[in-house]
């Protein structure tokens, strides 16, 4: 844990200690002059860019408790600013606690807010001058209720109110806490040495005074007459067992002398871990629950931001090496596992290469592999079987010329391939089917100029191809005359057309169904 | 605090420190990384490879079995050329055979570069490339061009595609009675061949 550098200031002394590993070490005391700005500042110097937390013990304190409506962000700091402004309007420090919010049902639920303000900042000017001089970082100024707030949390009072009493340096100090939550503070000089009446009975005193602030407490209405209040009493020297006696004996009223074993109990802490006496507690619980609020500028506390910048940039290193470790460190663990798996696995590799080889040995002798053996086979049984020649399509060609005799055949062209072109052209994928097509060109012999009868014998011929049973389509691709209405038409009726041959060719293209 | 009020003098050395240590651990993170990708990589190249040499090991017996049933066929394709380097002198061979036992006018030809054919056809190992052949045989009769197309697969030259035949009547004249050509029949064929391609890789290294 960080060493935190913790003061208590009260008008009459200082006390010094250092914070560290959850215990208080080197706990110093002087009289609040020279001698102790003195020894401060050599602390400071002692312990550079160490958080300084300031807790002064004074009656220049004020406490004012509001109810404000519950806003959040921009709404609330300014509310708050303003308030803080209307209370303590000249005072250099001063704060806001949120306490809480309204319990009653049926209500707004309002929020309830501590005004706390340090009064005057004389106590703390010298060491602030310190402070300032050395640059030390200064985590706070709190007021000693403020830092016992933990404690009357820690004690768990079974109440709603708790009165807590503590003997301090600075005098009699009488907490008022609601809930837990700290409402309202008060010390009064309490030297009995001083006093004409010093031997007057101590238990006494406390009582007397535990029942001044009962009755402001009643009167101000911070707690209602009618409500429980426990009044708990540090009593470390164990000699206040006759102030519960001494109390008014009501009902809504009751005492608990707390010794330091309880107070150690209730803070979870062993008797060598924590001071025996009361303002020592309070540095230690300064060091262990510094309260969030300060009464610092936050000017003053600029250094204090510094610091924890540095630290969180430290801290963020320190965890970006150790994620990179952890990280990298997983990464060669599972690489290293991976070198071991790879090498049991060459292993059985060369296990079964070993056991294949052996049987391999026995194999006949081949060019090549069984798997490539096999694949040639069937990649030339399959082009094997894709083979064809022009008969089949002849054939077809034959059959119909056979019921057309006037029809004389002039060209033939055939191809043969995958889609609608020869594989030389168009590449040919496994799945399309292969299909024999052609192009016949023939002409009506003899033809004596009438192209009416050619055309019918053409359309005759071209469905007695299409009737085959192997032929999937027949289309006449050119007739001996151009009946489309867009083309130019030229000829002559006085022709003699038995001495131009070739005047009723035709063409048509053939396809045949594919083979399966 | 605003940024600009910072004493950056101050948090100089922590950021540093902050940038070593991000290089650091980026540098670590990134080999450690690389060196864990790569041995997995390699793991799964093993396991591949061992599951390819377990199977070949178990399936020992239907490799002998394929061995002795496909070498035959193999070897014969080997010997007609259908397997390696093309077989010109075979094809030629064949025309010539074929001519003769037909009787045909005259054969001319013409072949084409190899080239990768674009037949598809599972021939895992072996590209299957293509010569094309361009025959012009001049015929008495339309059914010499069959009975040479029977008389040339008859040779079992190599594996071929009949692709295109084009029949066209000679030029008519005057009946004669001399023996010349009636028909001209012009066909396109592709010699097809099977060559190992881990071979071709070697010999083209």
């Amino acid at each position: 844990m960080a060493t935190k550098i913790l003061v208590s200031l009260t008008a009459r002394s200082a006390r010094f200690a250092l914070f560290e590993r959850g215990a208080l070490a080197q706990l110093a005391g002087y009289d609040n002059g020279e001698a102790a700005w003195s020894a401060f500042g050599a602390l400071l110097q002692q312990h550079p860019n160490t958080p300084v937390y300031l807790m002064l013990d004074t009656v220049e304190e004020e406490y004012r408790t509001e109810v404000l409506p519950h806003v959040r962000g921009g709404a609330r700091r300014d509310m708050l600013q303003r308030k803080l402004g209307q209370l303590f309007r000249t005072v250099p420090y001063r704060a806001t606690w949120l306490q809480g919010r309204e319990q009653s049902s049926g209500k707004r639920r309002d929020d309830i807010y501590l005004f706390l303000a340090l009064m005057s900042g004389e106590l703390l000017r010298p060491y602030l001058d310190h402070i300032q001089r050395q640059r030390a970082p200064l985590a706070g100024i709190y007021l000693l209720p403020q830092v016992s707030q933990a404690l009357a949390t820690q004690l768990k009072c079974a109440t709603p109110g708790a009165l807590l009493v503590s003997n301090q340096q600075g005098g009699l100090r009488q907490s008022f806490f609601l809930h837990g939550r700290l409402r309202i503070s008060r010390l009064t000089p309490f030297d009995l040495q001083g006093d004409p009446q010093g031997d007057r009975d101590v238990a006494q005193h406390y009582a007397e005074e535990i029942e001044k602030s009962r009755l402001f407490l009643y009167n101000s209405r911070l707690l209602p007459r009618e409500a429980r209040l426990t009044v708990q009493v540090l009593d470390f020297d164990n000699n206040l067992a006759a102030l519960p006696a001494q109390l008014p004996q009501e009902a809504s009223l009751g005492c608990q002398c707390l010794s330091f074993e309880q107070v150690c109990a209730a803070l979870g802490s062993t008797t060598t871990q924590l001071p025996r006496d009361s303002e020592a507690l309070h540095l230690y619980l300064l060091g262990k629950y510094p309260p969030p609020v300060s009464l610092a500028a936050a000017q003053l506390t600029g250094d204090f931001t510094v610091h924890r910048l540095r630290l969180g940039l430290y801290a963020t290193s320190a965890a970006l090496v150790a994620l990179g470790v952890l990280w990298s460190g997983y990464n060669l663990m599972r690489g290293y596992a991976n070198q071991a798996e790879i090498k049991s696995v060459m292993a059985d590799s060369a296990r079964y290469r070993a056991q294949y080889e052996a049987a391999a040995r026995h194999f006949p002798a081949a060019p090549v592999s069984a798997e490539k053996l096999r694949r040639a086979v069937d990649a030339a049984g399959q082009i094997k079987q894709l083979g064809r020649t022009p008969e089949s399509f002849m054939q077809t060609v034959a059959h119909g010329l056979d019921a057309f005799p006037q029809v004389q055949l002039n060209r033939m062209e055939w191809h043969y391939g995958a889609g609608p072109s020869a594989i030389g052209a168009q590449a040919a994928t496994a799945n399309a089917p292969w299909q024999q097509r052609g192009e016949i060109e023939a002409e009506i012999r003899p033809f004596t100029g009438d192209y009416r009868s050619a055309l019918t014998q053409i359309e005759r011929f071209a469905a007695a191809l299409r009737a085959q049973t192997n032929v999937a389509e027949v289309t006449i691709a050119k007739l001996p005359v151009d009946l489309d209405p867009s083309a130019t038409l030229r000829g002559s009726t006085q022709d003699n057309v038995e001495t131009k041959p070739g005047a009723a060719q035709f063409k048509l293209n053939i396809v045949l169904k594919a083979e399966s | 605090m605003k940024l600009s009020k910072l004493p950056w003098g101050i948090l100089r050395a922590p950021l540093l420190l902050l940038a070593a240590a991000a290089a650091l651990s980026v540098t670590l993170v990134y080999f450690s990384y690389q060196w864990s990708a790569a041995s997995g990589a390699q793991l799964a190249r093993e396991r591949a490879a061992l599951s390819g040499i377990r199977q070949k090991s178990a399936q020992v017996d239907q490799e002998k079995q394929l061995i002795e049933r496909y070498r035959g066929p193999y070897e014969a394709l080997q010997r007609g050329g259908a397997i390696g380097a093309e077989q010109r002198v075979n094809w030629l061979d064949a025309l010539r055979a074929a001519n003769q036992a037909v009787q045909t006018l005259g054969v001319d030809y013409q072949l084409s570069q190899q080239a990768a054919s674009n037949l598809k056809l599972d021939t895992a190992g072996f590209k299957l490339q293509q010569t094309t052949m361009k025959i012009n045989i001049k015929l008495l009769h339309e059914e010499d061009l069959q009975h040479f197309l029977r008389a040339l697969d008859a040779q079992q030259a190599g594996l071929y595609l009949l692709q295109s035949c084009v029949l066209s009547r000679s030029a008519g004249g005057a009946f004669s009675v001399r023996f010349e050509p009636k028909l001209g029949a012009e066909c396109e064929l592709a010699w097809l061949s099977l060559v190992d391609a881990a071979q071709e890789n070697v010999s083209g290294q």
